[in-house]
């Protein structure tokens, strides 16, 4: 809160007007699936982000609430429900669920909360398969009809692309306001220091129902999305794979930063692409680059920026103070 | 006037008495220090008083009001702030943003004024800004408002966490060692900071090994032993007492 730099600004900036005049450069049919894929696995990554990276708890059960925003969606949309509707029903749902769940389990720490998530995870896969009345089992969901807006079919690459970026930059603006805020602060001690945040009057346990559901949220309107735009889905959307692969985006891209999670998700996917013609010894070299990450990079891409902007503004200020240090050095 | 009022309060963990049916009162505006033997139960005093342990039997009550077995987060809320033995601050974060989270009690804008940005999230904002920039300016740290923890000096960390639980705007602060593994003049400075609380109005509580300087700092002191209370007197009074002699220095040493 106390440190917002003005670049960051212009970082966003720019990032939007190249998101904005994405679609007149790219052609390529297949290049776009793959970016509006990566865009809704960004708002399921900046929302992991919000629960593990700035509340240091460790769900990995974000698969199972993007699953529910996904067959939640699908079935109200099914029903007769507008996706307008359906959309925020279904991320409210998902939110909910998150609140039932997180009641007992963000009592448990640590690895204990990751296992717990993790099993809830690998519940709702069950779950989803096994209520074939409603969810089609293991067929899955089909025929979920495109969103709409007026007359307007989002069946184009590019209405898509501006349908996804609209909710991707809403993610990214609650998530910013969050972030630096004194609430944001609130998960960031959570995470940190927590019998610390207690002892100064923080409800530990009430910031991290808030950082849950708020995470939660998003997650399942990452999957209200993503099952509009797919039109059929099956159990696998619960999948632990989901979960695993926008953990990996967090870690490359880097934990705790806003683009970070953006970043990895268009980064992994895209290097994925070009790596194709190696087949499956693709996902060796992924290994590598993973442990080569964590091992140098520990706080991800955004994270190594991050420390060297630190680094490279500290050097400044000490030649301009002649070698005093800090800020009020000159005076 | 008793602040802090601690009546018969026990704390047993399985067969070990902590705590044994210990009364005292703090007084607004003084500096009230606790000293003993290591195990004489005073980390475990300012544990229960803080919430983190549940008294086993006995009452706190503070300006009158009964705060037993609050939690930890209540009992903050109710003006009681603390540091801990080892210093303990959020050490992935900078020292300005420490101190907001020291004052974000204070606040009361939730999540909806948050993603808003309503006027009261301005309101706090504003607050917070104050406070963090008051308490730097108290504790001597401005110059370090955008450093991170990790870059401080051992006493700079120190000061800082006396100054989190200051941002809180306590009644009475409770510090548990604030001068442990300092030299003797980071010691001095620690000292002045602490008499400099008590003469901005809140009350101290304080606990300390380092005799000399607790008994020209503190206005009354509470000794204890083996989870007992044994003394009870200003500086003076407990350095003559026969039982805190022996307790610290054995037997032969009573004259």
């Amino acid at each position: 809160m106390a440190v917002k730099f003005i670049r960051e600004k212009w970082f966003y900036l720019l990032l939007l007007a190249v998101s904005l005049a994405l679609p007149l450069v790219i052609t390529d049919r297949y290049i776009f699936q793959i970016i509006i894929m990566s865009m809704v696995f960004s708002i399921a990554t900046l929302s992991m982000n919000l629960i593990l990276g700035y509340t240091g708890q460790a769900s990995l059960a974000h698969a199972g609430f993007f699953a529910i925003g996904a067959y939640g969606l699908g079935i109200m949309t099914k029903a007769g429900l507008s996706f307008w509707l359906a959309l925020p029903a279904a991320s409210l749902l998902s939110a909910l669920v998150g609140f039932i769940i997180g009641l007992p389990t963000l009592r448990t720490r640590g690895s204990y909360f990751a296992i717990v998530t993790l099993c809830f995870g690998v519940i709702v896969y069950i779950v989803i398969g096994n209520l074939v009345e409603i969810t089609g089992g293991q067929t899955g969901l089909l025929g979920i009809p495109l969103p709409q807006l007026g007359g307007l079919v989002f069946n184009t690459h590019k209405s898509q692309y501006y349908l996804v970026l609209a909710f991707l930059l809403l993610t990214l603006f609650v998530m910013h306001r969050l972030v630096y805020s004194l609430l944001g602060l609130g998960f960031m001690s959570v995470r940190n220091n927590e019998a610390l945040a207690e002892s100064l009057g923080i409800n530990t346990f009430a910031t991290k129902i808030i950082s849950f559901m708020t995470a939660n949220f998003f997650a399942g309107m990452a999957g209200g999305i993503y099952a509009s735009l797919m039109g059929s889905i099956s159990p696998s959307v619960a999948s632990f794979s989901h979960t695993f692969f926008w953990l990996v985006y967090l870690m490359l891209g880097g934990v705790a930063t806003l683009a970070g999670p953006i970043i990895g998700a268009f980064a992994i996917p895209v290097l994925m692409e070009y790596l194709q013609f190696l087949q499956e010894y693709r996902l060796i070299i992924f290994g590598a680059l993973l442990i080569i990450i964590i091992m140098y990079f520990p706080r991800g891409l955004m994270g190594g920026i991050n420390s060297l902007r630190d680094k490279l503004s500290k050097a400044y200020k000490l030649r301009k103070t002649g070698g005093k240090d800090g800020i009020t050095a000159n005076k | 006037m008793a602040l802090l009022r601690i009546n018969n309060l026990t704390k047993r963990f399985e067969g070990l008495m902590a705590v044994n049916d210990v009364t005292f009162n703090v007084n607004a505006g003084e500096i009230l220090a606790i000293i003993g033997p290591n195990g004489a139960g005073k980390s475990s005093i300012f544990n229960l008083i803080s919430g983190i342990l549940r008294p086993s039997s006995g009452g706190i009550h503070l300006e009158g009001r009964d705060i037993t077995g609050l939690k930890p987060h209540q009992v903050a809320q109710m003006g009681i702030a603390r540091t801990f033995q080892t210093t303990s601050l959020f050490n992935q974060l900078r020292v300005a943003d420490n101190l907001a989270i020291g004052y974000k009690l204070r606040t009361g804008s939730g999540f909806w004024s948050t993603i808003f940005h309503t006027p009261r999230w301005k309101q706090d904002k504003e607050k917070a800004t104050a406070r963090v920039m008051e308490v730097l300016a108290f504790t001597g740290l401005a110059n370090k408002a955008f450093d991170f923890v990790s870059t401080l000096s051992q006493e700079e960390q120190k000061r800082l966490a006396i100054g989190v639980a200051l941002a809180s705007q306590p009644k009475i602060l409770l510090l548990d060692e604030p001068t442990g593994g300092l030299i003797q003049e980071d010691t001095d400075k620690i000292t002045r900071l602490v008499e400099k609380i008590r003469d901005s109005g809140i009350t101290v509580c304080i606990i300390e090994h380092k005799m000399r300087m607790i008994m020209d700092l503190a206005d009354r002191i509470v000794v204890l032993n083996y989870g007992n209370k044994l003394a009870e007197g200003t500086p003076g009074e407990i350095s003559k007492n026969p039982a805190v002699i022996e307790a610290y220095l054995g037997r032969e040493y009573v004259a």
